[in-house]
């Protein structure tokens, strides 16, 4: 379970998030929709733990994230969210496979080939495990994001517009993917986006304005 | 997989891997080619002594009067100096070349003295005797210029057949040859001494009969002179070494900066799948030490070259200011190669710990915004770290302490430096307000980006600007002090000959030469060496003529001639009255007299200090006849009488006027050859610098430079832009330069110099030196930015369209 009670965060003396509340249900698959700098990404910053509100609490699971030190947040980051970005953020570097396993290796956790394999297979990117990510297409690098995001089976997923960057089509192969595979693992989901109709794949939307979240029926 | 991640960045852009080891390298490299001089001379000099003064504890040296072989005689006859050796040091010169120094030695006598190096060498010389010509066994410089077979050799003077026998063993000696001292009597006709060394226990010390007109001073390495020259050149070395530390731990930083600035975003997916910052931390920490040590590698390798480049001026540097006989030998231990190894290291991982910071603090989404974030602050920490820095400097250079000046000069310098990207930023702020500027478009483009790019920039360009400004200030000082010294030497050196004697001028010769056809006056001069073993001064003996006081420079009191001529009174140098700190009105002892101090002078001749006596009152006191010098005022044409007179004279050597002023400008010419090779090197650091934040400024223009190519921009004017941006800063670099320049030249004239010569010049401006730090601005830039393009990793690919 995610709670957020009474969140305020400022920049410059102007409320971003303003007493804000909100509770997500283990497993559920929620939206978050809002305008260009609403602070949807104020947010989902401050429930990955990469930044502190000015005051109020977030706990997640039992754990009061707003309480605990950097390094611990950090830690519980790792093990417990997974995220996935607008831009992929998969590293140029490593291949499809090396991407893949990083957040098994970071949370030192065992690494099934055949398992993995499978993952892959499902996505359709297994002949695609030896090559890089910038020989990919946009949505094969979505999709293989959305298995790092859920590989090591955290508790949250944020995503933070999954799908912002792709054609109408790889879209909804996409987000079809993310909303099977959360449901699938039980991983509570919150997928921020500007897109309407993300919300006939989850349970609950909220609209953010004026630094508070508002229910809003899909 | 964090190491896979490097290794694989690295293998996919090279260049970059190039570039940094570059930069790591040259920043090792300099520091390490300083601090291996510094070992290698030390030993040098070390070993030379050694191989010169062996077991000599003392010499016994003539007072009033000159020394002879006869002394030594008489010497080894009294009980207790059993292990003595008399030695000749004698002026040599060969046509118009440098002079060298010949010591003659007695190899019988050099046994007694356990001295194997002097004994292995004449006992050669001595087998290998060669009727009517000297033989010499010389340095190993000297052997490559002087010439094969016998040729014409200018002895103290006089004109011998010479021969080289050999060379010296010893890779430490430089400018020195040793001859037999019976062949040199033989050749010089005369059996002179210059002293005789001497290995005496305390007690034989207390027991010696001396000849009368001996008396024993301390030799050997505990020789003040060679302490005083040791701490000098200690005193430089490290003022150098420490500056070329701080140089190569900026470029190092500069090096991490952008190889992570690279690799910034990588950092940051990796803080959001949740590493640590004390994981990613821990592991940049390790690719520094790697990095570190494979650049600390590349750059001991070019120390070691460079190292070999700096040893010869610095030999020659040091042999004209202190008249050492020691040839830089460099080759450093292989425990000074780990040291420097182990320093590239801690370098290394010192200059990490700013980019460091920025690394571990990546976040997504934070990193467009990074560049106003961090300029912001770092104006605000440079100027507080400027204020400190500042008063810290004005604290150290208020002290008496020459390595305290020192420090404080670094101080300013590194507090100037701070506030460069400021004054870069108000420049740009008030150049953006030109209107001209606003109308042109790839103006006003330049203008912006320049200004966002500071925080980049900024770092590289304070180098720049710092390292343009040295050479300013260097020239500025040297050229003052130049312009100083031929004023000086036009004001004070009275005389259109010069007749000189190392052994001493007798006063008949004095008479002698006052007779000759077309002489007019003749001025003389003393000098002697006092305090040598404890504080040293040269005591300078002078004629009291009126003529003769008109050339002091007086910069504080004045002469009455009266009681200078009675020898009641002294006048004392600049330097002297520094040192001692004793001024007009306080009185001097010399011997059992106390005088009273009239009035202080200009002199640049000794950094020890100069006390003028009137001749009369100097001989009353140490019974010394002799005259160092004749100054002769001469009708035109008189040279001739004057010369065929000296060559008569073995002893004598005939100077004229312009061949003595060339003669002190050629001395001073060589000894600031070593400050132009650093100058150069000071630059060409910056540049490495301005490359390294170049490419880094580029792939970050990436994304800006598709944009506007998207826009419609042709490549041109995407080029030019660039251009543009980097030259025009490196302009205003380049002004900078010049009131920095202008400060160190005012610094390094009114403080460094007092403080370690006791010297005073007025600093004169001159343009050129500016306008060359100009041009070395730009051209450093114009290869910073050349290298940037070429190796960028987006170097043809920076104009594709915007992805996605």
């Amino acid at each position: 379970m995610l709670k957020l009670e009474a969140i305020t965060k400022r920049y410059r003396g102007v409320a971003v998030l303003d007493g804000l509340q909100l509770l997500l249900e283990p497993g559920s698959c929620s939206a978050l929709l809002g305008r260009s700098g609403s602070g949807k990404s104020t947010l989902l910053k401050i429930m990955s733990g990469l930044e502190r509100p000015d005051s109020g609490t977030i706990w997640h699971n039992g754990v009061e994230l707003s309480a605990l030190s950097e390094a611990a947040r950090t830690a519980h980051r790792r093990r417990h969210i997974g995220q996935v970005f607008q831009f992929f953020e998969l590293f140029d570097e490593l291949n499809v496979w090396e991407n893949l396993i990083l957040p098994l290796k970071l949370n030192d956790m065992p690494v099934v080939p055949h398992e993995l394999d499978a993952l892959l297979e499902r996505v359709g990117l297994l002949e695609f495990k030896a090559r890089f990510p910038d020989s990919l297409s946009g949505g094969e690098q979505q999709r293989l994001a959305v298995l790092r995001a859920l590989v090591h089976r955290p508790a949250l997923l944020l995503a933070d517009e999954p799908t912002g960057n792709l054609d109408e089509d790889t879209a909804r192969v996409t987000l079809e993917l993310l909303f099977a595979l959360a449901r699938e693992a039980g991983t509570t989901l919150l997928v921020v986006t500007h897109a309407v109709e993300v919300c006939q794949y989850t349970d609950q939307a909220f609209t953010l304005s004026q630094g508070r979240l508002k229910a809003v029926a899909c | 997989m964090l190491a896979t991640l490097t290794w694989r960045f690295f293998r996919r852009h090279p260049g970059q891997l190039l570039a940094l080891l570059l930069c790591l390298s040259t920043g090792v490299g300099a520091f390490v080619a300083i601090a291996l001089v510094n070992q290698s001379a030390l030993s040098s000099f070390e070993r030379a002594a050694d191989a010169i003064n062996g077991a000599a504890t003392h010499r016994l040296e003539a007072q009033g009067r000159v020394l002879n072989y006869s002394d030594f005689v008489a010497l080894k006859r009294s009980a207790g100096a059993q292990r003595a050796a008399p030695v000749l040091e004698s002026v040599a010169r060969v046509g118009d070349k440098r002079a060298f120094k010949v010591l003659s030695v007695d190899a019988f006598s050099e046994r007694a003295l356990g001295r194997s190096e002097l004994i292995a060498s004449v006992t050669s010389l001595t087998s290998l005797l060669d009727e009517g010509a000297l033989q010499l066994l010389v340095s190993r410089d000297l052997a490559l210029t002087l010439p094969k077979g016998r040729f014409a050799l200018s002895l103290d003077g006089l004109l011998i057949d010479a021969i080289v026998a050999g060379t010296l063993p010893s890779p430490d000696l430089s400018g020195l040859a040793l001859a037999d001292l019976g062949g040199t009597f033989a050749a010089l006709k005369s059996e002179r001494l210059t002293r005789i060394d001497l290995a005496l226990t305390q007690a034989q010390l207390q027991n010696i009969r001396l000849p009368s007109g001996l008396s024993v001073v301390a030799a050997s390495r505990q020789d003040l002179v060679l302490r005083e020259l040791t701490r000098a050149l200690r005193t430089n070395l490290l003022a150098l070494s420490l500056l070329a530390l701080l140089v190569s731990v900026f470029l190092i930083s500069l090096s991490f900066r952008y190889a992570w600035l690279l690799r910034a975003r990588d950092f940051a997916r990796l803080r959001s799948l949740g590493l640590s910052a004390k994981a990613l931390r821990g592991y940049l920490l390790g690719e520094a030490l790697l990095l570190g040590l494979l650049g600390g590698a590349c750059g001991i390798g070019f120390g070691v070259l460079l190292g070999q480049l700096l040893s010869a001026p610095l030999g020659d540097a040091f042999a004209d200011l202190y008249g050492t006989q020691t040839r830089i030998q460099f080759a450093p231990s292989a425990v000074a190669l780990a040291l420097s190894l182990l320093l590239a290291m801690l370098a290394a991982v010192v200059g990490a710990i700013g980019p460091l910071i920025s690394a571990e603090r990546s976040s997504l989404g934070d990193q467009l915004k990074r560049s106003a974030q961090e300029s912001k602050a770092q104006i605000a920490w440079g100027m507080i770290a400027a204020l400190v820095l500042f008063l810290s400097a004005a604290w150290l250079l208020g002290q008496t302490s020459l390595e305290l000046a020192f420090a404080g000069l670094l101080a300013a310098a590194l507090g100037l430096a701070l506030l460069v990207p400021l004054a870069l930023r108000l420049m740009l702020n008030l150049l953006g307000r030109w209107t001209f500027v606003q109308r042109t478009l790839l103006g006003g483009l330049s203008i912006g980006l320049a200004q966002r790019s500071l925080s980049r920039l900024g770092a590289a360009l304070a180098a720049l600007t710092v390292a343009l400004a040295t050479p300013v200030g260097l020239d500025l000082m040297v050229s003052s002090f130049r312009g100083a010294l031929i004023a000086w030497l036009d004001a004070s050196v009275i005389g259109d000959q010069f007749v000189l004697s190392d052994q001493g001028i007798r006063p008949q010769q004095v008479r002698q030469v006052q007779a000759l056809d077309g002489v007019l006056r003749v001025h003389t001069t003393r000098h002697r060496l006092l305090d040598r073993t404890t504080r040293p001064y040269e005591l300078m003996a002078i004629d009291a003529s009126a003529e003769r006081m008109k050339t002091f420079q007086l910069l504080s009191g004045r002469v009455d001639f009266e009681r200078f001529a009675r020898g009641d009174s002294v006048l004392i140098s600049e330097a002297f009255a520094a040192k001692r700190r004793v001024n007009v009105g306080d009185s001097w002892r010399l011997g059992a007299s106390t005088l009273r101090i009239d009035a202080v002078f200009r002199d640049y001749r000794s950094e020890h200090g100069v006390v003028a006596i009137a001749s009369a009152r100097y001989r009353e006191l140490y019974n010394d006849p002799l005259i160092s010098s004749l100054n002769l005022i001469t009708r035109p044409n008189a040279g001739l009488s004057v010369a065929n007179y000296v060559a008569t004279q073995p002893s004598l050597r005939l100077i004229s006027r312009a061949e003595l002023k060339a003669t002190s400008l050629k001395i001073f010419d060589r000894t600031f050859a070593l400050t132009d090779q650093l100058k150069y090197l000071t630059a060409a650091l910056a540049a490495f610098g301005v490359f390294a934040a170049l490419l880094a400024l580029a792939l970050e223009r990436e994304g800006l430079h598709a944009r506007l190519h998207a826009l419609g921009f042709q490549r041109g004017q995407i080029h030019a832009l660039n251009w543009l941006g980097a030259l025009g800063l490196a302009l205003l670099s380049g002004v900078l330069a010049a009131p920095l320049g202008i400060i160190l030249a005012k610094l390094l004239t009114e403080v460094i110099n007092q403080r370690a010569f006791g010297w005073s010049y007025a600093l004169r401006l001159s343009a050129m030196p500016m306008i060359n730090a100009m041009f070395l601005a730009l051209a450093a830039t114009a290869l910073a930015l050349l290298a940037a393009q070429w190796l960028s990793p987006n170097r043809g690919a920076s104009l594709r369209a915007v992805r996605e």
